[in-house]
Order: C-alpha cells, then sequence, then structure tokens
C-alpha cells in the first residue's frame, strides 16, 4: 500500500518536478515556502489537478497514469484530504460533516451518524456534535476536518497546512493532538506545510520543495543539522550561507585560509568572506547557531577570525534570551542575554560589531 | 463649521441620495394607495363570495404555483449549464434564455400558439398522435405563466451558482461524492436562499401574466379566466369591481412576499 | 462661434414650435372661424371600423388638406374610460351606445348619432375544416367554437342572438375583443367563431363567412360624436359629418356595415 508518485504538474508558468515515496504508516512532510508548488503536488495526488506527466499508485492501485491514459477521479481515489482552510460544509453540523464522506459512499444515515460520534470523541470535540462550522473556533473547526477525511478510512492521508490557519495557541495544542492522530493512522500520511517546526513534529521523514524542485529529503534530524535552504534553517535556529569555497593557500607546508592554520574561506554571493576551520573547496553551505555570535560595541581583538561591523535592525524575544537580527555583510541573528542588551544599550539603528569564531562555523558542501 | 456629534450611527447613506430615494418610493407607492383611496370597500365582502371571483383567484394561485414548479425543474438545470460549463456559442444561448424578458407578452403567446396549437409546428402531431391539444386548456395557462417567468428563474440561479463558493465541491469530491451527489447535498443547498428568491420572482410574474395567457389559454371562467384576465374584462363594465379584484390580487402577493420574507433574510445571513 | 449656432437653431426652432402651434384650432374658436378644416385631429373608434375609418380618414385629408387624421382604434370601454379621463379626442366612434353614454354622462359629448350598424356571421378557418354550416353547429359535441366575453359588444350580441335561436354554445375560449376571436380562428386553433361580419369581410380569404339569417335579432348600432373638449372643434364635427355622408355611408357600406 506504498504510495509511489512520480509527478510533473503545471499550474500556469509554474512547474513541480517530484518524485515521492510514502510507506503506509509513514508521514513525509514537504517543507517549503509559500509559491514552492507544495499545494499543486498535493492537488495532483488527490486528483484535483491533472498531471502534466507521470505517474501515482498506491500499491497496486494505480490512480494516475500519463503514458498509459490511466485517471482515476477524485471520487474515486481511497483519498483524505484536509484542506488550509477546513472547508467544512456550512450547512452541515460538525457530525453530518464527518458522517458526508461515509454517506457518499453508501452508508446508512444511521450507522454513519455513530461512525461520526466516534470520531467527535476521538479528535475531542463531541460535545460539538450539532454544532454549525460557523460557531466552531477554528482549531475545532480543523478537528472535525481531520475527522471528516479519516471517517471514511483512506489509504492516503493529505494534509495542505493543517496548522497555518491557526494562532500560536491552538497551533501548538493542536500540533500535538495531530502528532497523535497520525501516528495511530495506517495508511500513507503526506502533510505539506511552510512551516518547519511542524514538520519536524509530525515527520518520519521530510522533502523540502524549493521551485518545483525537491532539494533536500531525509529524517528531520539529518535535515536540521544540515540545512540546506534558509527556510529551515531559520526555524531550526541556525544562520544559515550559501557561497563558494576558495580553499586555502598553502604556506609553508601548511594550508592557510585566511589566516588560520589549516583553514579556508568560504565566498559569499555578495563578497562577503568568512572564515572557516578547515579548508573547503566548490559550492558550500556555511551554518552557525546564533548563540555563536557575539556582540561587541567595537571591533574586538582576539581570536575570532569573522568579525565585522553591523546594524541593529530588530529585537525580539526569544525564550530567555534576545534574539538580534543584525544588518551587515552578512546579515545574521545573534542571541544575546537581556543583561547584555541593556550593558551594550542594543536598540534598532545602534551601529555594532559582530563576531563569530571559526571553529563554531559549521561547513558543508552544497 | 461644527456639527454636534451624533447621538446614533449614523446610517452612512449620502444626504444627497435621500431625495432621489423618496421620489422613487412614492413613484412606486402612489398607484398602490390610490388603488386603496378609491377601493368601494363596501363591495368587497360581496365580491370575495362571488363565484367567478373565487374560481379566478384560485385558478391564479394553482397556475402560478404550478407555472413556478415547471420553471424550477426545467430553469434550474439551465442555470447549471450556463454557469458552469463553456462551450462555443454559450453566449448565444444565454441571449435565447433571456428572449422572453424582452418579448411583448402577446406576442409570446402567438409564438406559443404557432408552436404548441393545433396546427403548430409541434402541436400538430401532439394532436394526431395523441389528440392532445393544450391551446384552452389549464395546462396552456401553465405553460404560458412558465414562458414568460422562466427567465427570472434562469438569471437568479445562474448568479447564484457563479457567486458560489466552489472550493466545497472540491471538498465533497475528495470525501468520495459522485457528480450528482455533491450536486444534490453541496450545491444546491449552499445557492438555495438564490433559488428560492427567483421561484419568489418567478411565482409573482406568473401570478401578473396577461398578455400571453389570454393569447394562448384563452379565456373561460374556471379553466383559464385568472384574476388579470377577470380584471381587464371587469374593467369593460364594472370598473368598480375591476379594483376589488385587483386589490384581492395585491393582497394574496403580499402576504406570500412577505411569508417568504423571513427565509431571505435567514439564507442570506447564514 | 459654434455656441452661437447652436442658440440660433434653437431660437428657430422654438420658434417654428410656436408657430405651428397656433395652426391648432383652440377649442371653440372653429365656431366663430367659419368653417377652415385643417391640422391635426384625433379620432378613437372601435377595432371593427379599423379597415372602414382608415379609409375615410385618407379620403377626408385628400378632401381638407392640410388636415392630418390619427386615429386610436380599441375596445370601445376603454376608449371611452381614457375619454372620461381626459385623453385628447375629438372625435369617439364606438361599437355600442353603451359605451357611448359613459362619455355622454360624463359630459364629455352630447347628441351622439347612429351612423352603422353590424350584425353577426360566423368566421370559419379556409377550407371549413370542420364543416360547420349554421349556427346549430356551434351545439355539436367537440366542436371547438370561439365567441367574444360577454362584457364586449361583440360578446353581449352573441349571447343574444344565441338565445334568441335557442342554441347553447359550448365555446372554449372567451376572446377579449372581436380581433382576438378572428385570429383564433386565422390560426386555426379553432373550429369557428362569432365575430361581426366587418371582420369576415376584411379577412377575405383567410376566414370563410357564414351568414346568419336571424343576425337581426342581435344588431350592434355605432353612434359618433365629437367630444365636448375637442381640440379641433371644426375639423371634429366636420369629420362626423363626412362620416354620415353619402360618401362616408359608401365606404362603410362596402366594408359590410348596415346602414341606417
Amino acid at each position: 500500500m506504498t504510495l509511489d508518485a512520480v509527478l510533473r504538474v503545471r499550474r500556469g508558468a509554474f512547474e513541480a518536478v517530484v518524485e515521492l515515496r510514502v510507506a503506509p504508516g509513514e508521514v513525509l512532510a514537504v517543507v517549503g515556502p509559500n509559491g514552492a508548488g507544495k499545494t499543486t503536488v498535493l492537488r495532483a495526488l488527490a486528483g484535483l489537478d491533472p498531471l502534466a506527466a507521470g505517474r501515482v499508485a498506491l500499491g497496486d492501485t494505480v490512480l494516475d497514469d500519463r503514458a498509459a491514459g490511466v485517471w482515476v477521479p477524485p471520487e474515486h481515489r481511497p483519498v483524505g484530504y484536509v484542506f488550509a482552510d477546513h472547508r467544512l460544509f456550512p450547512h452541515l453540523s460538525a457530525a453530518d460533516n464527518i458522517a458526508f464522506g461515509l454517506r457518499a459512499r453508501g452508508m446508512r444515515r444511521a450507522a454513519a451518524r455513530a461512525v461520526a460520534a466516534q470520531w467527535l470523541a476521538r479528535v475531542g470535540v463531541a460535545e460539538l456534535a450539532a454544532v454549525r462550522p460557523g460557531r466552531l473556533s477554528s482549531g475545532q473547526a480543523q478537528r472535525v476536518a481531520l475527522a471528516r477525511a479519516l471517517a471514511p478510512r483512506p489509504r492516503l492521508l493529505l494534509l495542505d497546512e493543517p496548522l497555518s490557519a491557526l494562532d500560536a495557541g491552538t497551533r501548538a495544542a493542536l500540533r500535538t493532538e495531530l502528532r497523535r492522530l497520525v501516528g495511530e493512522y495506517e495508511g500513507c500520511c503526506l502533510a505539506v506545510t511552510h512551516d518547519p517546526l511542524d514538520a519536524l513534529v509530525l515527520a518520519d521523514r521530510i522533502a523540502v520543495l524549493e521551485a518545483g524542485r525537491i532539494v533536500q529529503a531525509g529524517t528531520p534530524a539529518a535535515v536540521a543539522r544540515h540545512p540546506r535552504d534558509g527556510h529551515v534553517a531559520r526555524l531550526v535556529g541556525l544562520n544559515l550561507y550559501r557561497g563558494t569555497g576558495v580553499g586555502g593557500a598553502v604556506v609553508g607546508g601548511a594550508v592557510v585560509g585566511g589566516g588560520v592554520v589549516g583553514g579556508g574561506v568560504v565566498r559569499l554571493a555578495d563578497g562577503t568572506e568568512l572564515v572557516v576551520a578547515e579548508p573547503v573547496h566548490g559550492p558550500a553551505f556555511v551554518a552557525f547557531p546564533p548563540t555563536a555570535v557575539a556582540v561587541h560595541r567595537s571591533r574586538p581583538d582576539g581570536s575570532p577570525r569573522n568579525c565585522w561591523p553591523a546594524t541593529v535592525a530588530e529585537l525580539e524575544p526569544h525564550g530567555s534570551t534576545i534574539r538580534v537580527r543584525l544588518v551587515g555583510r552578512p546579515q545574521a541573528y545573534a542571541d544575546v542575554t537581556a543583561a547584555a542588551v541593556a550593558e551594550l544599550g542594543l536598540a534598532p539603528g545602534r551601529a555594532v560589531w559582530a563576531a563569530v569564531k571559526a571553529t563554531e562555523l559549521a561547513v558543508y558542501p552544497a | 463649521m461644527t456639527r454636534t456629534a451624533p447621538t446614533r450611527q449614523r446610517s452612512g447613506l449620502p444626504a444627497v441620495l435621500w431625495l432621489p430615494a423618496a421620489m422613487g418610493l412614492a413613484f412606486l407607492v402612489l398607484p398602490l394607495a390610490a388603488l386603496l383611496v378609491r377601493a368601494p370597500w363596501r363591495t368587497l365582502p360581496g365580491q370575495l363570495r362571488s363565484p367567478v371571483v373565487l374560481q379566478a383567484l384560485r385558478l391564479s394561485v394553482l397556475s402560478a404555483t404550478l407555472a413556478t414548479a415547471v420553471c424550477l425543474l426545467a430553469g434550474v438545470p439551465v442555470a447549471w449549464v450556463l454557469a458552469r460549463s463553456a462551450f462555443p456559442g454559450l453566449r448565444m444561448v444565454r441571449a435565447l434564455v433571456t428572449v422572453p424578458l424582452v418579448l411583448p407578452p402577446v406576442v409570446g403567446g402567438v409564438a406559443l400558439l404557432l408552436a404548441l396549437g393545433r396546427r403548430g409546428v409541434l402541436g400538430r402531431y401532439l394532436d394526431a398522435w395523441f389528440g392532445v391539444t393544450l391551446p384552452f386548456s389549464t395546462a396552456a395557462v401553465v405553460l404560458a405563466e412558465a414562458f414568460v417567468a422562466m427567465p427570472f428563474l434562469v438569471i437568479a440561479v445562474e448568479g447564484a451558482l457563479r457567486g458560489m463558493d466552489r472550493r466545497f465541491e472540491e471538498a465533497a469530491a475528495t470525501l468520495g461524492a459522485s457528480r450528482w451527489t455533491v450536486f444534490r447535498r453541496v450545491t444546491l443547498p449552499l445557492v438555495a436562499p438564490g433559488i428560492v428568491a427567483g421561484a419568489v420572482l418567478c411565482w409573482t410574474r406568473a401570478l401578473g401574466e396577461f398578455g400571453a395567457t389570454i393569447t394562448f389559454a384563452g379565456n373561460f371562467p374556471g379553466r383559464t379566466q385568472t384574476v388579470p384576465i377577470a380584471v381587464y374584462l371587469a374593467l369593460e363594465t364594472d370598473p368598480a369591481g375591476a379594483v376589488t379584484l385587483s386589490l384581492v390580487l395585491i393582497a394574496v402577493s403580499v402576504v406570500v412576499l412577505v411569508a417568504l420574507r423571513g427565509r431571505w433574510v435567514g439564507g442570506l445571513a447564514a | 462661434m459654434r455656441l452661437r449656432g447652436w442658440v440660433a437653431l434653437l431660437a428657430t426652432a422654438a420658434a417654428a414650435g410656436c408657430g405651428s402651434e397656433n395652426d391648432r384650432t383652440p377649442a371653440g374658436a372653429g365656431q366663430q372661424d367659419g368653417g377652415v378644416v385643417t391640422g391635426d385631429l384625433t379620432v378613437f373608434a372601435a377595432a371593427s371600423l379599423t379597415g372602414a375609418f382608415t379609409t375615410l380618414g385618407d379620403r377626408f385629408e385628400a378632401a381638407h388638406p392640410g388636415t392630418h387624421v390619427t386615429f386610436s382604434f380599441g375596445a370601445s370601454s376603454e376608449l371611452a374610460t381614457q375619454i372620461a379621463q381626459g385623453a385628447p379626442a375629438d372625435v369617439f366612434a364606438s361599437a355600442s351606445p353603451a359605451t357611448m353614454e359613459t362619455v355622454t354622462a360624463a359630459g364629455e359629448a352630447s347628441g351622439p348619432q347612429t351612423f352603422a350598424s353590424n350584425v353577426l356571421e360566423i368566421a370559419v378557418p379556409a377550407g371549413n375544416p370542420a364543416k360547420v354550416v349554421g349556427l346549430a353547429d356551434f351545439a355539436r359535441p367537440g366542436i371547438k367554437v370561439a365567441l367574444c366575453a360577454e362584457q364586449v359588444p361583440c360578446g353581449a350580441a352573441a349571447v343574444k342572438l344565441l338565445r334568441a335561436v335557442g342554441v347553447t354554445a359550448h365555446p372554449v375560449t372567451l376572446e377579449k375583443d372581436v380581433k382576438a376571436a378572428l385570429s383564433k380562428v386565422q390560426l386555426g386553433e379553432v373550429d369557428a367563431a362569432l365575430v361581426y361580419r366587418t371582420d369576415v369581410q376584411a379577412a377575405a380569404g383567410k376566414v370563410t363567412g357564414i351568414e346568419i339569417p336571424e343576425a337581426g335579432e342581435a344588431v350592434n348600432r355605432y353612434p359618433i360624436a365629437a367630444l365636448a373638449h375637442a381640440r379641433n372643434a371644426a375639423a371634429a364635427r366636420a369629420f362626423v359629418a363626412y362620416v354620415l355622408s353619402a360618401d362616408g355611408r359608401a365606404v362603410l357600406r362596402d366594408a359590410g356595415f348596415t346602414l341606417p
């Protein structure tokens, strides 16, 4: 019952070319910024949009095969779809919404109502059975939408930005809930989101989608450790840059890069050069956590090899520290204590110096 | 220039529109008021007991209701095609559907005769094969009224279908609903307010129809004499009676419209 | 420059308008005038007079150059109501004394004169598919006949005639005016109808007429009168006189009317 999909989908001038495999019981999260093509892929899997080319199969059942001329319409696919805006039918109560898919497939009204009642309890909104969607909070509505998609026991569950329409508090609660429900679900589950945190929590595997192509795939831990996308990096809490390693020069039998013995230099697109601890050649990513950035009032002396002038752009509470966005070459986030903020007199517009040790920079090939 | 702060929330209607609005309202209300003022109220109870009047009223209400049913059965699918399909010539079809609106009703009646009359294009076969003649029957009244009232329904429902959020139909498809089930359980309920509004327009138009009815169905008390025809003939010899009869028709229409008003507003607010 | 041109044009038009206004003889002025018949004349006439009066109108205009006759043909009762409500008419010719009565009672006319009579005739579609021979056929089961509604003169006469002859007809429709009844015959929707002899004549070729020997039992008299508030009283009186003249009678006779 594995989902096997090779897709080429077009939407206007945009094209997405994607290859996916999801095993039953597995959750694959597709992450990417808005406009990356995530919803396009999902809609193609559901049969709502046509494929330009490719093949979609669930186990032995072929749902779509351009070359062979096979196409199963959405109503005949064993697929459940949860929309970002829940799309609960406004003229039906929560219970009737959940029962809709069952009745559409032939179940009698009484039996469908009973199953719907069970699902309402399972998603924690049993008391809202007779309430119309207009009166539900967004969190409650999304729970009902989830139950509605799961009630007909689909073999493939598609979640389209399931948490994006919710406020931060509801999102956190529902994320855990969703994790539980999806964990119990036995079919293949594909969730798309622009929020890497959702992906990290829900998914067994992550695929990063950018401009219609998958640029990185793997377990959440692997992707978080070595992100290849600024989006993902930012969320997992890393400053990420992409540049070209220019290696190091051999001086007196040792490789010297940037004044560091055994080190290297990575040149970014805007010309900035970052000194790293190892020599590297060719396209490379450089990443370092905000905690590695030290902020000074004036240019520091000493060991940090990367140091540049910057201006404070904004300050934001971040857990027990303050995250400072610094505009400079390069732009970076720095985590400082509240005491440091007071001592340095940090405020938007303040000119400071940022410094990062070469050893704190993680470098890996792009 | 200072003005005193308003004690109530302002309506937001620009002052310059109040006068034309009042005049427009007066224009519509004045003839009705004149009817009420000049009505021979003393003769009203007697009129209401007259069998001719009751017959005409019963026939009018019955035929208007049947005509509306015909329009719903035929018009909703037409509206669906106009709203959802795309084929060359769609604009032409839409124009054709609205022709009864611009056609003088009497001309509509003549056209119906030429099509469905005893010697009509289609009617001659109805007569020869089935022995069915439509003109001068109550069925003819229903057909004539349906002919002139259908465009109202089609336009109202097409508008509602176009304005409807089609994403719900997508959601229903992902839940396994066939196209017919989607139409029946999602589309129709969501456009129901538009359909009701169209049906009411249709009913009132059918109730007031005169030219097409009298031309296609003729006039015979109890069978084809609707209230508008009775009013017209009453004007020949008994103008006061005509006024009373008109009031009866207006009263019936007002009662129906007021009764359905709650549904309109309720549907729109949902 | 252009503005002045427009102003001049408008002034000329206004003057011309005023000028033509003077051509209309105001009410009463005609009497002192001494009989110069000219200007616009509006005649309200029953629908059954359409053919005959149109011919009379043309001849009248030819005889009195400068006159322009406009007709409004319709149901006599409708026209009578309009006149009573102040419609601008100069002459009224109705299909029944009763409707003329409403006009005289309202003070809009006086001294009406009967200028013609009309009798009923059976009209059948060309070829007489139902093989109708006389009034007795109107009671034949299965036949489709059209009568005028009793409220209109033609219908009242039909009821009177059928009662006099002792025939009980079961019409499928009671039409609102005689032209509507005739059109039903022309279209072949009914097998026969009771209409005026003048109508059968006017529709010669499209319908066939069958004379009724007892037609004299129900005769419709047509009165004509110049209206009290006529704008062109001189022309109104002249027209009435013309209708009653030998010339006028000849036209009416040709159309099928019976003359007093």
